[in-house]
C-alpha cells in the first residue's frame, strides 16, 4: 500500500505540471485580454501601458515567463498577485481554510443526511416515506445553488433576522452557506445510497443472512450498507475535490473569502499569477483526494488490493 | 405696573436671545460620535499603494489626503493646502500648506514630503497610473519654506488642479521604510482614517485618525477628527446580497439596482438619494477601419438611436439622455449644444442609409453592403447583465432601420485590449471622470492605440485639445471645450447614449451625511446612532 501511494504521488507530478503548463500558455496565448489594461487604467497612454507591461515582466516571451515561473514555483514562490500585490501563496493560504471548512461541513452534513435518507427509503421501498422522501430529494436537487442561497438569505436573514447575511467571523455566518451546499449533496447521496443499497439488499447473501435470523437492522447497517459504499465513496470524493476548488457561487453570495471566489475574481481581472496558483491548488487537491478515495476503497472493501 | 411689564418683557427678550445663542452652540456640540460605518464595494478591492493602483476609491480617500479638493460648487479648495497662487504664464504654482499637518506615523506633512510625492508621481520609471499627467509636465518642486513650495511646469496645464485634487500624498518615511513592495500592506497617509486590517479579498478595516484636523472647512463643519469610530469596506460582489445586508443594517450605504428600486422605496429604514454619474455610456466607432472611416455613415447610424427609449428600456428610466460628450455633471458641459446634436430620426436614418448604398436587397429585413455582400456589424461590449440589457436595446433599435448588429461580450480587459489593436468595429462602453480633460484621453491623436479607442483625431481637434488643456482662464476654456464637443458631435466617432442615475440607499441610523455635486459621499462628520 505504501509503495502504491508513493507511486501515485510520483505519477501526479507530471500530471500537475501538464495542467499548469496548459493553463499558463492558454492564459497568455488563447484567452483574449491583457491584464496590463486593468493595471494601467482607463486613461492610460500607450507609453504608460508599455511601461507597466515591462514592470510586471509581461513583455518577455511566453517561454521565458514560463521558465521563470517554473523556477520560482519549485522554490515555493508562485509570484505576486497582480491585483493584490501580495504573494499568491500567502493569499491562497488565507483563503484555503475557509474553503476547507465549508467543504468539510457541507460534504459531511450532506453525506450524513444523505446516507440516512437513502437507507430509510431503501428499507421502506414503495412506502409513502419512500415516495415522499424521493420527491423531496428530487425537489431540492433541482434548486440552483445561487437561488437557494438567496432564498435562505431572504427568509432567515432579512425576514426572520435569525442569521447574518454575509461574513465569516462567527459560526452563525456558516449556517446558511453550509445548508446551501449540503442540500444538493444530501439529495445526491440519498439517491445513490438508495439505489446502491437496493441492489445489495436483493443479493443472495442478504437472503441467506435473513434466513439465518439476523436482525434486519444489522443486515442493513453492518452488511449491506458497507457493501454499497464504493460508489458513494467515489461520489463523495468527487464532491469533496470539486468543492475544494471553491464553491464559487456560494462563496460570492455569502461573502466568504474562499478559493473559488478568489479564483473567479482573478479570472475577471486576468490576474495571471493568481489564476495559476488557484489552478495549481485545485489540481493538487484533486490528486490527494483521489488518492485518499482509493485508499478508503481498500479499507472498506478487503477484496481490493494495490500492488 | 408698566415698569414691571417692561421688565418682564425685557426678561423674555433676554431669555429668548440666550436660547438662540445657546441653541446654536448646542447645535454645534450636538454632532454625535461613534459607530462603525460599513459599506459594500467590490470595486474597492484594489491595492492601497496610490502609486500602483489605477483605481482610486473609498479606501484611498480614507487613508490619504490630497493637496486640493472640490467644494459643492466644483470650485477647488484647499485640503492639505492653505493657499496657492499661479504665475501669470501658468508655468509656476506656489503653495502654502496648512499648519500642523502630520502623517499617521507622526512625521510632518511638509514641503519636503509633498515634493517627494509629486516627483515620484511624475517619475516615468515609477509608471504610476495616477501620475501620468505629471510625466513631462512637472519639471521640479522648489522648496521655499518649511511648508511652502513652488511647482515648476513645462507648460500651463488647466487640468492640473484636478490632478492635484486626486494625487494621494503618502508618508515618504513610511514608504521608504516599507519599500515599494510592502507599502501597500502597511500604508501611511494623512487622511481621516488609519488602516486597521487588510482581509485579503474580503474587506478593509479602518479606525479614526485621532490627529486628523484638516478637512476642508468649505465642506465639513468639523475639520476633524471624524465623528465615526471606524469604517469598514466589504468586497461583496452579489447585488442581492448587498441589498439584503443593507436591509438588515449590516451595511449602512449601498447603490440600489434599478430593478430593486420599487421595493426599497417602501423601506422606511433608509433614505434614498438619486445622483447622476460623472460619465456616460456610449457607442464608439473604430474610425480607422472601413466603413467606419465614413463620417456620413457614422452620423447616419447616430440618427437610428432613440436615447429616450434607451434610457427607459435599458435603465428603467434611471438615466439622462446625453447629446454631447460631457454629461451635465462635468464642468464644460454646455446645455446649448444639445440642440445642435443629432437627435433620433429613424426616417432620416433610413433615407441616408439608402443614399449611402446600404439597401435590403434580399428582403430579410437587414441591409446589405453597397457591394451586395451581407452586412453584419460586430459590437463588442462587457460581460454582465447591465451591458447585456443595453446591447440588446441598441441591437433592436438598429434592427428597426435594417442594421444587423452582432453582440460580442467579453471581459473588460479583453475589450480594452481589443480597442488598442484597431481591428474592432463598434464597441459599447462607458467612462467616468470629473474633468473635461477626459476628452484629450479619448480624442487626442497621440492616444490612438491607448485610450483613444475610436482611433479618431483631426488636426483641428488636436489643436483645440491643447488649447483647452493649457488655458487657465475658466471662461475661455469653457468656450474651447464647447468647440471640442461640437467637433466631436459633428464627426460622430461616438454615439452618446445616457448618463445613468444611481440611487443610493443610506440607513437612517447614520446621521449627518450629504452628497457632493459629483456623487461624493460626505460622511466624515457622520455617526451611527446606536439602537437604530
Amino acid at each position: 500500500m505504501q509503495k502504491y501511494i508513493l507511486r501515485r504521488l510520483l505519477i501526479s507530478i507530471p500530471l500537475i505540471l501538464a495542467i499548469i503548463t496548459i493553463v499558463f500558455v492558454m492564459l497568455r496565448v488563447a484567452i483574449p485580454g491583457d491584464p496590463v489594461y486593468t493595471l494601467a487604467g482607463e486613461t492610460a497612454s500607450p507609453e504608460l501601458i508599455e511601461a507597466i507591461r515591462q514592470k510586471y515582466g509581461l513583455d518577455r516571451p511566453v517561454w521565458e515567463q514560463y521558465f521563470i515561473f517554473l523556477g520560482n514555483a519549485a522554490r515555493g514562490d508562485l509570484g505576486n498577485s497582480l491585483k493584490f500585490g501580495e504573494p499568491v501563496s500567502s493569499v491562497l493560504a488565507k483563503a484555503f481554510p475557509f474553503t476547507v471548512l465549508l467543504t468539510v461541513l457541507s460534504v459531511g452534513i450532506g453525506t450524513g443526511f444523505g446516507l440516512l435518507a437513502g437507507v430509510i427509503t431503501a428499507v421502506r421501498r414503495g412506502s409513502w416515506i419512500d415516495r415522499l422522501s424521493m420527491l423531496i430529494v428530487v425537489f431540492f436537487n433541482a434548486f440552483p445553488t445561487f437561488w437557494l442561497g438567496l432564498i435562505l438569505i431572504l427568509v432567515f436573514s432579512v425576514g426572520l433576522r435569525m442569521l447574518p447575511v454575509e461574513g465569516y467571523s462567527t459560526w452563525q455566518h456558516f449556517v446558511l452557506p453550509v445548508i446551501t451546499l449540503s442540500v444538493g449533496q444530501t439529495a445526491l447521496i440519498a439517491r445513490l445510497t438508495r439505489s446502491s443499497l437496493l441492489e445489495i439488499l436483493g443479493g443472495d447473501y442478504v437472503r441467506t443472512a435473513r434466513s439465518k435470523g439476523l436482525a434486519e437492522r444489522r443486515i442493513v447497517l453492518v452488511h449491506a450498507l458497507k457493501n454499497s459504499l464504493i460508489p458513494i465513496i467515489t461520489v463523495v470524493g468527487l464532491s469533496f475535490a470539486a468543492l475544494l476548488g471553491g464553491a464559487v457561487i456560494t462563496e460570492s453570495i455569502f461573502g466568504l473569502p474562499g478559493v473559488g471566489r478568489l479564483t473567479i475574481a482573478a479570472i475577471a481581472d486576468l490576474d495571471y499569477p493568481m489564476i495559476q496558483g488557484g489552478v495549481l491548488l485545485v489540481a493538487v487537491s484533486f490528486v490527494f483526494v483521489n488518492l485518499a478515495v482509493d485508499v478508503i476503497y481498500a479499507v472498506v472493501d478487503p477484496r481490493i488490493h494495490y500492488e | 405696573m408698566v415698569r414691571l411689564r417692561r421688565l418682564f418683557l425685557m426678561g423674555v427678550i433676554l431669555a429668548l436671545a440666550l436660547c438662540a445663542i445657546g441653541s446654536s452652540v448646542v447645535a454645534q456640540d450636538a454632532l454625535g460620535t461613534g459607530g462603525t460605518f460599513v459599506i459594500a464595494d467590490a470595486l474597492s478591492n484594489v491595492e492601497l499603494d496610490p502609486f500602483i493602483t489605477s483605481w482610486h476609491s473609498w479606501p484611498h480617500y480614507a487613508l490619504f489626503s490630497t493637496l486640493l479638493w472640490k467644494d459643492k460648487e466644483l470650485n477647488y479648495v484647499g485640503y492639505l493646502a492653505e493657499s496657492w497662487v499661479a504665475s501669470e504664464d501658468g508655468m509656476s504654482l506656489s503653495f502654502t500648506l496648512k499648519q500642523g499637518l502630520k502623517f499617521s506615523d507622526g512625521t510632518p506633512v511638509n514641503a519636503e514630503a509633498i515634493k517627494w510625492n509629486l516627483l515620484r508621481y511624475a517619475d516615468e520609471a515609477v509608471a504610476a497610473p495616477a501620475g501620468a499627467d505629471l510625466v513631462g509636465l512637472l519639471l521640479d518642486v522648489v522648496i521655499t519654506g518649511e511648508n511652502s513650495f513652488d511647482l515648476k511646469l513645462a507648460s500651463p496645464y488647466a487640468p492640473l488642479y484636478n490632478v492635484l485634487a486626486s494625487l494621494e500624498i503618502v508618508s515618504p518615511t513610511a514608504y521608504e521604510a516599507a519599500g515599494a513592495e510592502n507599502f501597500k500592506l502597511q500604508p501611511v497617509g494623512a487622511g481621516p482614517f488609519i488602516l486597521k486590517a487588510i482581509n485579503t479579498n474580503t474587506s478593509y478595516e479602518f479606525v479614526r485618525n485621532p490627529d486628523f484636523a484638516w478637512a476642508s472647512a468649505e465642506i465639513y463643519q468639523n475639520s476633524g477628527p471624524v465623528n465615526l469610530d471606524a469604517f469598514t469596506i466589504k468586497f461583496i460582489e452579489d447585488e442581492q446580497t448587498i441589498l439584503s445586508a443593507l436591509e438588515t443594517g449590516e451595511i449602512q450605504y449601498s447603490g440600489i439596482p434599478t430593478q430593486n428600486l420599487a421595493d426599497m422605496q417602501d423601506n422606511s429604514d433608509m433614505t434614498l438619494t438619486q445622483i447622476t454619474e460623472t460619465g456616460i455610456r456610449y457607442i464608439g466607432f473604430n474610425t480607422s477601419k472601413a466603413p467606419w472611416d465614413n463620417v456620413e455613415l457614422r452620423r447616419t447610424m447616430s440618427y437610428a438611436i432613440n436615447k429616450e427609449e434607451f434610457a427607459e428600456l435599458a435603465w428603467n428610466g434611471q438615466a439622462i439622455p446625453v447629446y454631447q460628450p460631457l454629461p451635465p455633471t462635468i464642468w464644460g458641459h454646455n446645455p446649448e449644444l444639445d440642440a445642435e446634436s443629432i437627435h433620433y430620426d429613424a426616417d432620416k436614418a433610413n433615407s441616408m442609409l439608402d443614399e449611402l448604398g446600404y439597401a435590403d436587397v434580399d428582403g430579410d429585413g437587414f441591409r446589405e453592403q453597397p457591394d451586395g455582400s451581407q452586412w453584419v456589424v460586430p459590437m463588442a461590449t462587457v460581460n454582465g447583465d447591465e451591458w447585456k440589457r443595453q446591447a440588446e436595446v441598441i441591437q433592436a433599435q438598429f434592427s428597426d432601420v435594417g442594421i444587423n448588429i452582432e453582440i460580442n461580450t467579453m471581459e473588460l480587459p479583453a475589450l480594452r485590449e481589443l480597442t488598442t489593436t484597431g481591428t474592432h468595429d463598434l464597441f459599447l462602453l462607458l467612462y467616468g471622470f470629473q474633468e473635461p480633460s477626459i476628452l484629450t484621453f479619448f480624442f487626442d491623436s497621440g492616444r490612438k492605440g491607448g485610450s483613444n479607442r475610436s482611433w479618431f483625431s483631426t488636426d483641428e481637434l488636436d489643436a483645440l485639445l491643447v488649447k483647452a488643456d493649457t488655458d487657465l482662464n475658466r471662461e475661455t476654456r469653457f468656450q474651447t471645450i464647447t468647440e471640442i464637443s461640437r467637433t466631436v458631435m459633428e464627426n460622430a466617432p461616438w454615439i452618446f447614449l445616457v448618463a445613468p442615475n444611481t440611487t443610493v440607499g443610506v440607513r437612517n441610523e447614520m446621521k449627518n451625511w450629504s452628497f457632493g455635486p459629483q456623487g461624493e459621499f460626505y460622511y466624515w462628520n457622520s455617526w451611527i446612532e446606536q439602537g437604530g
